[in-house]
């Protein structure tokens, strides 16, 4: 099998980037995508050149390290998957393959096909918790939860942060993304008291980090590989807005000097 | 950045803006639409719903300043959304693809400007009367009639309401998750079908009019 490689190379952040072409005759059907890049690379080596930096870790989509765009669609032409789960036979015999790095502002290019995701924990870190009691551990069942809600929780909470949805977005926004957590720790009682906050505390983080708006395209909802529902952003939206509503956070505090006189005089 | 500070908030509170206004935006072009249906009816029909319509002076500037606040609220956030969405992403990708948009998904912005410069235009061909060969206030269908029986106006319309067509597609399917309304799948599948089935119907009963106009005029003149 014949595969051509158009790979997004940039030695650094400061550097100009262009699509230097590989080629390669050891491509097997069998392989996956980034075992071709494993293969590529050991090639580059042996003559001395600068290897293909990309990331990767448990290549079985389950850690979400790994991520670029493949011809223009994020991880690659599959649902469900992430990019080490592509592979060749996915693709036809002789096709050229463009890849390049998920684009953002707020995914900071590193190296070639490696970006910085932190924005992703920030958000996270802005409201991606619930509070819990110290002490014993709570009685295994004490609230019960509806096996819907558990299902749709589940679902949001499939998310591995690869940062797909971000960059198959016409608008780069974190829309799913955040849509996930909050709908993941919305959905269940632990996550009740901080509902409101969560929403407003993550949505405002994502806009500060510089990710784009929604325009319920359903690109994210495509090129996510857990196949989040488009429905978390409207769950979303629908948090973040009641919370607006209801002025959360913004409760005035009320405090009365002990001895103020209760009469004016 | 500058003019998305002017206007605050974040892009949520933003599109629940826009589809606030685009609910007014919708139902009026729904009302416009039933209203304007009377052209099939005839000369006296339409002129006596033109009329009625005017009747009360305090209830259709009401109605006009509320469909102006929002018209200028859905155009200037969509402006400012939109640049921000070169913000978002400064470096823009040497292949993209779109592999889930709808038609009317990806040309909301475009479908957009082309309604702005429609509504522009037809504000002053049709209701003020600039523009137009012969225009007698209150003799709507002769109006209709008279403005249709040359082919450009008639295209102009014609391309709008496919425009329109397209907005709505996508607009009436979006407000509703902008909102946070629509939270079961299914029934995002049934907008869905009703938003475009919606869209179908306002822009081919909406662009029949110039079109019959015009046929009847060239029937006419023959």
């Amino acid at each position: 099998m014949r595969i051509a490689l158009e790979v997004w190379r940039q030695r650094s952040p400061e550097e100009p980037g262009r699509f230097v072409r590989y080629e390669t005759a050891e491509a097997s059907p069998d392989m996956s995508l980034l075992e071709l890049l494993d293969v590529v690379n050991e090639d580059l080596v042996r003559k001395g050149e600068e290897p293909i930096a990309f990331d990767s870790d448990c290549r079985e989509g389950i850690c979400g390290t790994c991520g670029f765009m493949v011809n223009g669609l994020a991880h690659g032409p599959l649902k469900g998957a992430a990019a080490c789960q592509v592979y060749l036979r996915n693709f036809r015999d002789g096709e050229t393959l463009f890849l390049e790095p998920f684009r953002a502002k707020a995914f900071p290019l590193i190296k070639d096909l490696v970006i910085n995701r932190s924005a992703l924990d920030r958000i996270i870190a802005a409201g991606g918790y619930v509070s819990v009691n110290t002490g014993n551990a709570p009685e295994a069942n004490t609230s019960t939860i509806p096996k819907d809600f558990a299902e749709e929780a589940m679902d949001a909470a499939a998310c591995i942060a690869c940062g797909a949805c971000i960059a198959a977005c016409p608008n780069a926004s974190a829309a799913l993304f955040t849509g996930a957590k909050i709908t993941h720790l919305g959905k269940l009682p632990q996550g009740q008291p901080e509902r409101g906050r969560r929403a407003l505390r993550m949505v405002r983080a994502a806009a500060a980090e510089g990710f784009g708006h929604c325009t319920f395209a359903g690109e994210c909802e495509t090129a996510c590989p857990k196949s989040i529902p488009l429905q978390v952003i409207t769950q979303m939206n629908r948090d973040y807005l009641a919370a607006r509503l209801r002025g959360e956070g913004r409760a005035p505090t009320r405090h009365i000097e002990p001895g103020t006189p209760k009469r004016r005089r | 950045m500058a003019t998305s500070v002017e206007i605050g908030a974040t892009s949520v509170t933003k599109k629940a803006l826009m589809a606030v206004s685009g609910i007014v935006l919708t139902v009026y072009v729904v009302l416009h639409f039933a209203g304007n249906l009377l052209y099939f009816a005839g000369p006296e029909a339409l002129d006596a719903y033109a009329a009625l319509l005017h009747r009360n002076a305090a209830l259709l500037w009401s109605a006009r300043a509320v469909l102006f606040a929002s018209f200028c609220v859905h155009v200037v956030v969509a402006l400012d959304l939109y640049m921000r969405k070169q913000v978002a992403r400064p470096i823009s990708y040497g292949r993209y693809e779109r592999a889930a948009s709808s038609l009317g998904a990806r040309t909301m912005i475009w479908t957009g400007l082309v309604l702005l410069g429609f509504v522009v235009y037809h504000v002053l061909h049709l209701t003020l009367g600039f523009a137009h060969p012969a225009y007698v206030p209150g003799r709507v269908y002769s109006n209709v009639s008279v403005a249709f029986a040359s082919v450009v106006p008639t295209v102009i319309y014609v391309v709008s309401m496919i425009a329109l067509g397209l907005h709505v597609s996508h607009g009436v399917l979006a407000m509703t998750q902008s909102l946070g309304l629509t939270l079961r799948r299914d029934r995002l599948r049934g907008l869905q079908r009703l938003s475009v089935i919606l869209a179908l119907i306002v822009a081919l009963g909406l662009a029949a009019i110039p079109i019959t106009a015009l046929a009847l005029s060239l029937t006419r003149g023959r």
